[in-house]
């Protein structure tokens, strides 16, 4: 592990909606490359709103998140959008594939809105998006699965399709929310090898939250999130 | 590229059908309307472009032979013939009338009688049949001949009197009424008024005849050619055209609707879709040109079964109703960048929708 990849310093989140709600409060938080960090706590912890908080998709009432050393606060919505792309890799619950589009089209569709293959030059980063999409499908195992609808595969088959595509812009940080909540025992294990071999090979950033303590021996730390404050384990 | 639009749109089968059907009624609707626009501009105006006539002299206030009553003496064809430079001269008679076929009675008519020996005023386009008229003939419209059953040879009666079918013309045809033609004798016999015309035409050998009628017959009109096909035009327009203009806008305005209704549902129902998309890292002009992408292929989709269809549909209709006359012209075609610019604002619909959705929405289980 190296030098923080995360950082999140005094986060409070509150919703104003006729009554003041804070849904996290104060939370601070660093990650680093290649760490695994699961955040575990009930129902209304507030740990979605801290994972998009981390991600980019909320902003916060106060305090600053920052990802490989830049601020998320001092970002447009434009930047934030380009940031997402490039920099996060999301992980959900239901998976959140589109079923008009085949497995390689999902994992194709993130490399052409980032224009193409991260791992290739300027001149060549579209011609490189099938093969890219090709290879992430073959490193989750779902390579036979990449001219399949979505609609037709299992939760844990849907699951490594959703990584693929996370994975696809070669982002620093990942982020899963439940990622093993619709996933049966050797489904969601699977899924949790993957995750962790994201943080271990590639030296990605691995934030998980989650009801599931059997993910807790693969993180290198376990947080609990009560009442919308972190605790260490 | 992945197809992301396409790929949506075909996700919905159900609603693409409906919608590309909706816009293909749309562009058949309009395409018809304006062929039928043109097929009436062409058909009231025809038979005077076409009528080998330099002058028209009519009473004066008259400018046109279907909206405007003239009653002016024959003889003074006589009169006219005496001017310099006027080569030939004869007198028309217009009588607006029903026929009597196989003892009922027809729609209205516009009959007219025109000089058997000169020829002017007499249908220029004859599609079976002969003008060389004997007393007690006719020429008919060819599609009034249609819709009656009427053939070269059958009797019709007009004013209780019987006239036989000696020819058919085509050109005649103003969709409301159609055009017969008698001997300008047997035209008079009818008007039941004698020495009366409606129009005396005249043929030119030189310019300025117009004039010198003009100063020896202050009283009357004397219309040049290309002034009295331009008051026909402008006749017609007046009369037809803001309906068949508001016609083509309330139809276009449906299409756009109907496009309208199926992003803005497409939207709501895919609201996982944008938001996840959103989520991913794509931007609101990514969405902005889905939903744009797809309303230009429900768009173009519908424009090319609407013209396909019309192209179909189009004799079908006319041997239903012979009466209709469908033109089509080049500048119909402007019916496909207007459709694809409705389609484009039509796109406009989900807009709120899509700039509401929130990418947080991702994290519901």
């Amino acid at each position: 592990m190296s030098s923080p990849l995360l950082s999140a310093q005094s986060l409070v989140k509150e919703y104003a909606d006729g009554v003041l709600f804070r849904a996290v409060s104060g939370v601070s938080l660093t990650v680093a490359r290649g760490e695994v960090v699961l955040i575990i706590g009930p129902n209304g912890s507030g740990k979605t709103t801290l994972l998009s908080m981390l991600g980019g998709l909320v902003r916060p009432t106060r305090g600053s998140v920052s990802v490989d050393g830049r601020s998320l606060e001092a970002m447009t919505e434009r930047e934030l959008e380009s940031f997402r792309l490039r920099k996060v890799g999301f992980v959900f619950q239901t998976f959140r594939l589109l079923d008009a589009l085949s497995v390689r089209e999902n994992v194709q569709l993130v490399l052409d809105l980032a224009g193409g293959d991260p791992a290739r030059g300027e001149a060549s980063r579209a011609r490189g998006v099938p093969a890219r999409a090709d290879a992430m499908l073959d490193r989750v195992g779902a390579r036979h699965l990449a001219g399949r609808q979505t609609h037709s595969l299992s939760g844990g088959e849907k699951q490594r399709v959703a990584i693929a595509r996370a994975l696809a812009n070669d982002p620093a940080l990942l982020l899963c929310d439940e990622p093993t909540g619709s996933l049966d025992s050797a489904a969601g294990a699977a899924t949790i090898a993957l995750l962790a071999s994201a943080a271990r090979d590639d030296h990605r950033a691995v934030v998980i939250v989650s009801h599931d303590t059997r993910i807790a021996p693969h993180a290198h730390r376990t947080l609990h999130l009560i009442d919308g404050l972190l605790h260490p384990n | 590229m992945v197809p992301v639009a396409r790929r949506l749109l075909f996700r919905n089968r159900g609603g693409l059908i409906a919608s590309v059907a909706g816009v293909a009624a749309t562009v058949a609707l309009l395409l018809f309307l304006f062929a039928v626009h043109e097929g009436v501009r062409d058909g009231s105006t025809r038979y005077v472009r076409t009528a080998d006539v330099d002058l028209w002299i009519a009473q004066k206030g008259s400018d046109n032979i279907l909206k405007s009553s003239s009653f002016i003496p024959a003889s003074l064809a006589a009169r006219v013939a005496a001017i310099e430079g006027v080569r030939v001269v004869a007198p028309l008679v217009r009588i607006i009338s029903k026929a009597e076929i196989r003892g009922r009675l027809s729609s209205t008519l516009f009959l007219f009688g025109f000089d058997p020996v000169t020829k002017l005023g007499a249908p220029a386009t004859i599609v079976a049949g002969s003008n060389d008229l004997l007393p007690g003939e006719l020429v008919l419209d060819e599609s009034f001949a249609r819709k009656y059953g009427l053939r070269i040879g059958d009797t019709v009666s007009i004013q209780r009197r019987p006239f036989r079918v000696k020819g058919l013309s085509a050109g005649t045809n103003a969709l409301v009424s159609q055009f017969g033609f008698v001997r300008f004798d047997d035209g008079q016999t009818i008007l039941g008024i004698p020495d009366t015309a409606s129009f005396v035409l005249v043929r030119t050998s030189m310019s300025g005849v117009a004039t010198r009628i003009r100063d020896a017959f202050p009283g009357l009109a004397v219309h040049e050619a290309r002034d009295f096909i331009r008051y026909h035009e402008a006749e017609m327009d007046s009369g037809v055209l803001p309906v068949f203009v508001a016609a083509a806008v309330f139809g276009a305005a449906v299409g756009g609707f109907i496009v309208a209704l199926m992003l803005y549902s497409s939207a709501l129902e895919r609201r996982e879709d944008y938001a996840t998309l959103k989520a991913l890292g794509a931007g609101h002009a990514y969405l902005l040109r889905l939903v744009v992408a797809q309303s230009l292929l429900v768009t173009i989709g519908g424009c090319l079964a609407g013209a396909v269809g019309m192209a179909l549909l189009a004799p079908l209709l006319v041997r239903i109703v012979p009466a209709l006359v469908l033109r089509f012209a080049p500048a119909h075609l402007l019916v496909f960048p207007a459709a694809l610019l409705i389609g484009a604002v039509a796109a406009s619909a989900p807009l709120r929708v899509l700039r509401r959705i929130y990418p947080g929405e991702v994290f519901r289980a």
